[in-house]
């Protein structure tokens, strides 16, 4: 039961604490969107009253006036959150260094500290990030071209019966690689940590980690996943009944949800964290083969 | 029945029968199916189908009337079929010159083509050496898709002519309406069609083009076709007989009085599920038969209830049914091209197994091609010249019917979230068209398979929304019931529209039509400002003032203005100026201004400028903002790893 002990172990307020690093981050490069977004709509409708209108016109008709008539306003917009979207995934190496640099040394989470652990972390992870690129290249071309085959095959065949079998049954193998990919990227980096080695060493151990430990890091993605959705199915519902509350409020408890989700994704790699401690590289093989019999 | 009362003296009985007669026509007003039309054409085919060589052998006796006052010393006729000959068809170089042709397409296509091999006058000359190709259309000399045969005796008025035809297929691989895929196969457009001979004593009789469908006399058919015995048949009309012959291929003979046409189609696979409907205004029930891709089972009901409802509605709104049965034919994936067509009394469907529920595309497809029955099928007017009357018309139909099955729904998608009605798919591609051309004129003419679309279809159907907005729906639909009883049979043009139109609306509507159906016209109406200034001389009330201005075009639209202190007051816009100023004193100033605050317009170009507030709130656009840009949060937090 080492993953469900692991991941209850995870439940921390220092989780918690970097948690609200992540989801403030995650806001202050959304702000160009909720500004940019508001200011493009009230600009377009300069005083008309289109919204108010979508239950004569529709909403589809109102968002197609809205995109319409602003068309390049909205492609300018969206331009520029696409680059916003580059930046943050390259800012996103930087946080998880904070990340894992807490949970790693068992550090304070204060801001201050977070910042060094990020700081002192982020060349060390960007080699990590370019080398894991070996990895992620081949498993996008076997999806990618797995998928080419099965519109081939439908195409030919005719056969809609197999296909919507076989359909699910390549999201299920891309879904195993990507979180296979995940877990490699996750645990090269927690080694590289814990031992100090070189990125290519790390980025191995990495592999044979998520190899040896299989079972284990199927249950604690599992215990990830799900109450992760449940917050998307929080959100679309929240959404719903958001309408008459103020915005304020509506925006308030939507941020809460965003925290929520960055909870779940720290715990996750909090765990990880916990679970690599369980078993360090140097350990004897004996020891290894010992653990192995244990439950997971 | 009015005619039959007309010129006799009058009696008593007489007033009491016309009055009794009237009651009962008031309360069952579309109960009778209006007279069938006087048959032009008759053709018996006795057609052999080989599979394993793609291809068809037939022969054809067609016996045509002359309809006109003018002898017919020519005879012209369709060989669709050439279409598919090679890429110098006429419809093949049109394909090519349409911006979104699609490479697979190209690639896929294999080509096919139909020969005459011999051709007699029966009880004259012998005429295969005297068939001339023409290309009234486009010169295009390549174009195989016409026959001119000159006559040696002309057809006099009234007088009939009998030939005899030989022929041949080469059937292509299905990627427009007609072909085969693997060992299934669809037969539209197959056989050598006779023109139409008008009353001046010219042939219409087009080649077949990438943007056109078809026009044709109504007469009888009765086909045989030949082929293994394994192979499930559906086709235009009745079955009359199935026999086995010694070679183990099955004769399926089909007959149909009525119709202009004749399509048949034959798979081993095909499930063929069969249900009565009862239908309002017919004494018996009409046979509703789905021929079914066995791996579609699970959309069995979708078929059969969308159909059903079709047929249901259009019979109440318009006349019952007229025929015993509807075939509907859910082709398989492969042949995606023969998917979502209309033939007499036979309708093609289309049906993706993978996509889910909520895109109610099966029931879209069939919907829109059973109420081609009435307008291509019964009505059938000319879909070469003046296609919006059937597309237009029918897919203003589809809205209505499709809104009415999923009753508030959004009747087109409902899907994560994404809800789309009907009705409201056709705005976007009306707003994306490039040029601005006439709704009305030929189909080949149009600039681009789009544009043809965006105005035959959405155009068209947008505009009789409109009018359904202005007349009101009640009017709209004792329009529709009028000239489509009146009118079936008859071919009826855009003119015989607008005066039927006219005269139930009691009104010239030829300023709209002008507009937006015969030229090219745009709507927009717009708020252009408005404004509050206290009284000088008295303080206590405010001069307000709203100035409209139409953008483009002229149609008349209610205007709602709201005052602050929660008054309404309703204004109707309708003299035709550029401009109008609104202006009047009152106690509270003005809080807002909407035009057409009921949605009646959806042919106003643009919703944006249709209303204003005198000081707007940003509450709902930043409710807008918010949503969007949470999606972007939401996007950003999916990327952190
Ligand atoms: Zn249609």
């Amino acid at each position: 039961m080492k993953a469900v002990h692991v991941y209850l172990a995870s439940f921390r307020g220092r989780t918690a604490a970097v948690a609200v690093y992540l989801w403030a981050s995650g806001l202050l490069f959304s702000l160009p969107a909720y500004l940019g977004f508001s200011r493009l709509i009230s600009f377009t409708l300069d005083g008309s009253q289109l919204l108010e209108m979508s239950d004569q016109y529709g909403s589809f008709t109102v968002w197609l006036e809205l995109f319409s008539h602003a068309e390049t306003g909205f492609r300018v917009l969206l331009f520029q959150l696409g680059a916003l979207v580059l930046v943050y995934a390259i800012f996103s190496l930087f946080l998880s260094g904070g990340v894992y640099g807490v949970f790693v040394s068992g550090d304070s989470p204060r801001l201050g500290r977070f910042l060094t652990h990020a700081w002192k972390n982020l060349l060390a992870f960007a080699k990590l990030f370019l080398t894991c690129w070996l990895l992620w290249i081949p498993l996008m071309a076997i999806s990618v071209l797995g998928f080419v085959l099965l519109a081939g095959f439908l195409r030919e065949s005719g056969n809609e019966t197999l296909f919507r079998w076989l359909l699910p049954v390549w999201g299920g193998v891309t879904l195993i690689m990507i979180g296979y990919t995940m877990a490699v990227y996750d645990f090269a980096r927690i080694r590289r940590l814990q031992e100090a080695g070189s990125t290519w060493k790390s980025f191995r151990s990495g592999m044979k980690f998520v190899y040896r430990h299989i079972p284990r890091l199927i249950v604690l993605f599992f215990f990830f996943l799900v109450p992760f959705l449940l917050t998307f199915a929080l959100s679309s519902a929240f959404e719903r009944i958001a309408e008459p509350l103020p915005r304020i409020v509506t925006f308030a408890g939507l941020q809460a949800l965003i925290w929520m989700r960055c909870f779940f994704k720290n715990a996750l790699m909090h765990a990880e964290t916990l679970l690599a401690r369980e078993y360090p590289l140097h350990a004897s093989p004996e020891l290894d083969a010992e653990r192995e019999t244990d439950t997971i | 029945m009015k005619k039959a009362f007309k010129g006799n003296r009058i009696s008593a009985l007489g007033v009491l029968l016309a009055f009794f007669a009237a009651a009962a026509q008031s309360v069952m007003a579309n109960a009778d199916p209006p007279p069938g039309p006087e048959p032009i054409v008759e053709y018996a085919i006795d057609a052999r189908l080989l599979p394993a060589n793609r291809s068809l052998e037939a022969t054809q006796v067609l016996t045509w009337r002359n309809p006109t006052q003018i002898a017919a010393k020519t005879l012209r006729f369709h060989l669709y079929y050439n279409a598919f000959r090679g890429p110098e068809s006429t419809f093949m170089r049109e394909r090519g010159l349409q911006r979104f042709k699609s490479r697979r397409q190209d690639k896929a296509r294999r080509y096919g083509g139909i020969d005459i091999l011999e051709l007699s006058r029966i009880g004259g000359n012998e005429l295969t050496e005297k068939i001339a190709f023409i290309a009234p259309d486009d010169q295009n000399e390549k174009d195989r898709t016409v026959i001119e045969i000159p006559l040696d005796i002309p057809v006099a008025p009234g007088e009939s002519i009998r030939l005899r035809f030989r022929f041949q297929l080469k059937i292509p691989e299905i990627f427009a309406r007609t072909g085969c895929w693997k060992n299934f196969f669809f037969m539209g457009q197959w056989f050598p069609k006779i023109g139409v001979f008008q009353d001046d004593g010219t042939w219409h009789c087009h080649q077949f083009h990438a943007n056109s469908e078809f026009f044709a006399d109504f007469g009888r058919y009765r086909v045989a076709v030949t082929l293994p015995a394994e192979y499930v048949v559906g086709a235009t009309g009745n079955p009359v007989s199935n026999i086995n012959n010694a070679d183990g291929t099955v004769t399926h003979t089909f007959a149909q009085d009525r119709v202009h046409d004749f399509a048949w189609t034959a798979w081993p696979e095909f499930l063929q599920l069969r249900r009565q409907a009862v239908v309002p205004g017919r004494d018996r029930p009409v046979e509703v038969v789905l021929l079914l891709d066995p791996q579609h089972e699970n959309a069995r009901e979708r078929y059969f209830q969308s159909v059903i409802f079709a047929m249901r509605f259009m019979s109440e709104k318009l006349f019952p049914y007229p025929y015993d049965r509807i075939t509907v034919v859910d082709p398989p994936l492969g042949a995606a091209g023969a998917m979502g067509m209309e033939y007499p009394t036979l309708i093609t469907g289309g049906h993706i197994s993978f996509l889910p529920e909520g895109i109610h595309f099966t029931e879209m497809v069939t919907i829109h091609e059973f109420g081609h029955q009435y307008w291509y099928g019964l009505v059938a007017s000319d879909e070469f010249r003046e296609a919006w009357l059937d597309e237009g018309v029918n897919t203003f139909f589809e809205g209505e019917i499709m809104e009415a099955y999923f009753k508030k729904a959004p009747s087109l998608l409902d899907w994560f979230g994404i809800r789309i009605r009907d009705t409201e798919s056709r705005r976007g591609p009306l707003k994306r068209i490039p040029v601005l051309e006439p709704v009305n004129q030929p189909s080949w003419h149009f600039l681009s398979g789009s544009n043809y679309s965006s105005h035959v279809y959405n155009r068209a159907a947008v505009f009789i929304d409109t009018l359904k907005g202005y007349l009101g729906k009640e009017k709209l639909y004792d329009f529709f019931a009028r000239y489509a009883r009146q009118y079936a049979w008859k071919h009826p043009s855009t003119h015989d529209f607008i005066a039927a139109l006219n005269e139930v609306a009691g009104q010239d509507l030829a300023w709209a039509f002008k507009q937006f159906i015969n030229g090219t016209g745009r709507l927009d109406l717009a708020v252009h400002s408005l404004s509050s200034q206290r009284m000088e001389n008295d303080p206590a009330s405010y001069r307000n003032e709203v100035l409209l201005v139409r953008r483009e075009g002229f149609f008349p639209a209610d205007v709602l203005i709201r005052l602050r202190n929660g008054r309404e007051v309703r204004h109707l816009w309708k003299d035709p100026g550029r401009w109008k100023r609104l202006e009047f004193t009152h106690e509270s100033p003005l809080h807002s201004v909407v035009i057409d605050p009921e949605f009646r317009i959806p042919l106003d170009h643009d919703l944006v400028n249709n209303s204003m507030a005198a000081q707007p709130s940003r509450k709902e656009s930043q409710r807008a903002a918010l949503k969007l840009g949470f999606l972007f949060q939401t996007l950003l937090g999916m990327l952190f790893m």
